[in-house]
């Protein structure tokens, strides 16, 4: 084996050993914040959640590189908008701890929007179940969020973004999407 | 009141100011957003194709059903903006913007599938049709960027990058048989599946797919071409093993024009590694070669298999690695079977022309991805990409009746080139993204050439975006073009590679779900490696320093590979295409004018069979429910000179006239059998010929002053059943 080749082998096994996996967030992140708001603008309760200003959690797990990346991402961009739905806004990114706390904050934030950022996976059941009943939008990343009880999540099929809706979980935290909005999505139910 | 009710009443406030604007908005806005297509490959990761640096189209696995696509060449020909193919009936041809640099074998344009360089190493050649060896049901999505792309790519992406995704499990679950038959010429029999698992605590899946290809026609009618008398003969030319000649090629071919491919790929996620196998067989045949008329034996059997073994990790918040390890093999045999006194100069002979070419390499690639910002607006990535390739070839005459061998050549080699590349992207204002970076290639047998890349796109007003690109790219001398020498062609002496510089321009608005594009773009190229015919003094002096294993006759013609030609290129392209009814009706349109030039120590004349008018347009309408959904695609292909026709001495000057393909397809669910799908598809050619003249006369001849262009399938009517397993 050449050293080059030594070298290459190196790095790969240190690549695949001692690092993080990045988490399947395939949707540029831009375009899933942008989807985002605009979604949000198509359920009929959102304003009515938001009152005066929404809050938007963005729920992060702290030892996820890729998670708190996003966060970041989408904060910036929440930032450059003036409104969300024709309110004002504001966000806070908030690490996970469990279920329970993170329902607690949103009750006590009146939080419109709870956005699910990349290695949440294996808290998405415990996150809706705590959700359920509360007035809120949950969004994920990652498309898979979906199938376990986020009620939008994004996907990228055929190099185009998809929305998914989990229509049950709408249901349990009172988001009601425009049919017209629902026609574009793939619903779950 | 309190606090609490204060707040609830305030949002009932703002809910009855605001809840009728939202529940009388349009879903347009979104539906536009749902439109927006994601690019991986213009960047090597995902971004979205409006502020990629350069000019793409998205094919979809969803559009190629509807619109009845069968093979990557009829993606790229009913669908892409700025590319199209020529059909040469042995696999085709690809060009962009008015450039198509025919016998080729396509090393001008960098095909990808998931990332992974499909190009063999000894021709730099591939395949678009049927021959690509992809499972076509597999695919998820085709990237078709035109334009430079060495700045990531390195060699051969000069014309553009052609990027086939597969899909990913999720996208393909369960089990799915597909059928499908073009009428009395061709059949298709595929199966694949998905799954999803978990492997170790790591998410994982399988999706995988193996097909058969097989065609069988249609039985042409070529000729009759007369070549009178051989020369080296004294009678009238053969074109069979019969002792004696008529001097006529041609009647109906129908035992030369097939093709069998099997293929197979699989694709493996787990955790963060992604492994793909792939492996495929392509034997056809052409029944428009020169030899002799309709000999099965005259054929060629592509090879091909890879590996490739990615893993991506974040390291920290600033730094992403990629790495993958690959290695290919490409094994290439060809016949020429032919009883011409002037090929097979050996009596009543028939000679077969065997040649065999290997090629095999092997990779690694890493990248990093330096996240300077946390907002993803200042992003650098390095990336390394060091590969050993081999190859061998080897070439002859044989008698065809007894193998008794008359010439024989080839060559073997080895190298080792290194590629590394850097890509700054910085987004300094919200409305301003800047992408710029540079690849430097080297390898033991070639110079090193540095492929650089500036862009900047930038959002000018609501939904519209100006982009300008400059870049450059580069092709180094394939092994073949390097190394190859036959009877009448002698070895190549420092080629040096090929150069395009490219700038262009483009605005794109969108109003809604429509969407607009217009460009321009100016290309020049140097360097261009061409078959050069020496004058006689070259082949004097070739023979003299022993060159070639000919003797010195008066009136031989010695050929080589040289840096012949350059050429230049300007037009045009525009595109329009959108939805409305929710998506229910879908169309589009692109078209590109351009003007290509080549200019050589002769002069300067227009590019042969390159189109300078192409386009495509396709409209479809989803009826709905369990009704099917109709759907039309067209391309048309304005006049082109022929191959032969500034070199042949034609009479008229060969052009292939104005062609118009139309493709109509209907799809959707057979009722009341759950999981069987159906798609019908009619192909309808309004002109009977392409522009490559056929059989031996390649030159005009005092008996054959005319040329024959290739013949063309005028009408096809194909049906495809698809059965997807719960």
């Amino acid at each position: 084996m050449s050293r080059i080749s030594r070298h290459v082998a190196a790095i790969l096994w240190l690549a695949a050993s001692g690092a993080q996996a990045a988490d399947e967030a395939v949707v540029p992140v831009d375009l899933q914040g942008t989807l985002l708001v605009k979604a949000a603008t198509y359920d009929r309760n959102f304003a009515a959640r938001a009152g005066a200003r929404a809050v938007i959690l963005i729920v992060v797990k702290g030892d996820n590189v890729a998670s708190t990346r996003v966060a970041a991402q989408l904060r910036a961009l929440f930032a450059k908008l003036n409104d969300i739905g024709g309110v004002s806004h504001e966000e806070m990114v908030v690490t996970y701890s469990d279920a329970a706390s993170l329902a607690e904050l949103c009750r006590l934030k009146h939080a419109s929007i709870v956005f699910l950022c990349p290695g949440l996976a294996d808290y998405i059941a415990a996150i809706s179940d705590s959700l359920s009943g509360i007035d809120v939008l949950t969004a994920g990343a990652v498309a898979e969020y979906a199938a376990e009880g986020v009620v939008l999540a994004f996907d990228l099929v055929s190099g185009k973004p998809k929305i998914l809706l989990n229509l049950s979980q709408a249901k349990k935290q009172h988001v009601a999407f425009v049919p017209e909005a629902m026609r574009l999505m793939t619903v779950y139910q | 009141m309190t606090s609490r009710s204060s707040q609830l009443g305030l949002r009932w406030c703002a809910a009855l100011v605001l809840a009728p604007t939202i529940t009388q908005a349009d879903s347009q806005d979104l539906q536009a957003l749902l439109d927006e297509e994601v690019v991986t490959a213009a960047s090597k990761r995902a971004e979205r194709a409006t502020t990629a640096p350069a000019t793409s189209t998205i094919l979809t696995a969803e559009d190629m059903r509807r619109y009845g696509i069968r093979s990557l060449a009829d993606a790229i020909d009913f669908l892409s903006l700025g590319a199209s193919t020529s059909d040469n009936l042995s696999g085709g041809e690809v060009g962009t913007r008015g450039v198509l640099i025919t016998g080729d074998s396509n090393d001008h344009i960098l095909l990808l599938v998931n990332g992974h360089a499909i190009n063999e190493q000894l021709s730099g050649g591939m395949q678009l049709g049927p021959g690509a060896g992809i499972p076509f049901e597999l695919i998820d999505h085709i990237e078709v960027i035109i334009g430079p792309g060495s700045v990531l790519y390195g060699s051969n992406a000069m014309l553009g990058v052609v990027n086939v995704v597969t899909k990913a499990a999720k996208d393909y679950r369960g089990a799915h048989v597909v059928l499908e038959s073009s009428v009395l010429t061709s059949e298709r029999v595929s199966a694949g599946a998905g799954v999803e698992f978990n492997l170790f605590g790591a998410p994982s899946e399988v999706t995988t797919q193996v097909e058969y290809y097989n065609q069988d026609g249609p039985a042409f009618s070529l000729g009759p071409q007369n070549t009178g008398i051989d020369p080296y003969t004294g009678s009238p030319g053969r074109y069979s093993q019969a002792i004696t000649g008529t001097g006529i090629w041609g009647g109906v071919a129908s035992h030369s024009y097939y093709a069998q491919v099997p293929s197979a790929f699989v694709h493996v996620v787990s955790g963060a590694f992604e492994l793909d196998l792939s492996g495929s067989m392509f034997r056809h045949a052409t029944p428009t070669g020169g030899g002799d008329f309709d000999n099965s034996g005259t054929n060629t059997t592509d090879k091909s298999g890879y590996v490739d073994l990615r893993h991506h990790a974040s390291l920290s918040s600033l730094i992403d690695i990629s790495s993958r390890l690959y290695a290919d093999i490409h094994d290439s045999s060809q016949h020429f079977i032919t009883s011409r006194g002037v090929e097979c100069p050996h009596g009543n002979a028939t000679c077969d022309f065997p040649n065999q070419g290997t090629s095999r390499w092997a990779g690694a690639e890493v990248q990093t991805l330096l996240h300077w910002k946390d907002d993803g607006t200042l992003i650098t990535m390095l990336g390394v990409d060091a590969r050993v390739r081999s190859v061998d070839y080897s070439a002859g005459s044989v008698n065809a009746q007894t193998g008794q061998s008359y010439f024989q050549t080839g060559y073997s080699g080895q190298d080792l080139p290194l590629g590394a590349y850097l890509e700054q992207t910085w987004q300094p204002l919200d409305w301003l993204g800047l992408n710029g970076g540079a690849r430097l290639d080297r390898s033991n047998n070639d110079p090193a050439v540095l492929s650089p890349r500036l862009a900047a796109t930038a959002q000018v007003w609501q939904g519209a975006i100006v982009k300008a690109v400059y870049s450059e790219a580069f092709r180094a001398p394939s092994w073949s073009e390097n190394n190859g020498s036959g009877v009448f062609q002698i070895e190549a002496t420092g080629l040096r590679p090929e150069k395009v510089r490219s700038s262009e321009a483009s605005f794109e608005q969108r109003f809604g779900t429509q969407r607009i594009l217009a460009g321009v773009f100016n290309t020049d190229w140097t360097n261009v490696v061409e078959i050069y015919q020496l004058t006689p003094t070259e082949a004097l002096l070739a023979i003299q320093k022993g060159l070639s294993p000919q003797a010195y006759t008066s009136g031989i013609q010695l050929s080589q590979f040289r840096n012949a030609a350059t050429l230049q290129n300007y037009g045009i392209e525009g595109s329009f295409e959108g939805s409305v009814a929710a998506g229910q009706l879908r169309y589009g349109l692109n078209a590109t004018a351009a003007l290509a030039r080549r200019t050589d120590a002769s002069g300067t004349e227009p590019l042969v069979v390159a189109p300078s008018l192409f386009g495509n347009g396709h409209v479809s309408y989803a009826l709905g429910g369990r009704l099917p959904t109709l759907a039309l695609a067209a391309q048309v292909l304005g006049r082109r000179l022929a191959d032969h026709a500034l070199d042949g001495g034609f009479q008229p000057m060969p052009y292939a006239p104005p062609q118009l393909y139309l493709r109509t397809t209907i799809s959707g669910a057979v009722p009341r059998v759950r999981g069987l799908s159906y798609r019908l598809i009619a192909n309808i050619a309004a002109t009977d010929s392409g522009p490559y003249v056929v059989g031996p006369v390649l030159r005009s001849t005092p008996t054959q002053r005319s040329a024959e262009l290739n013949p063309v399938d005028r009408f096809r009517i194909t049906l495809g059943l698809q059965y997807d397993f719960p």
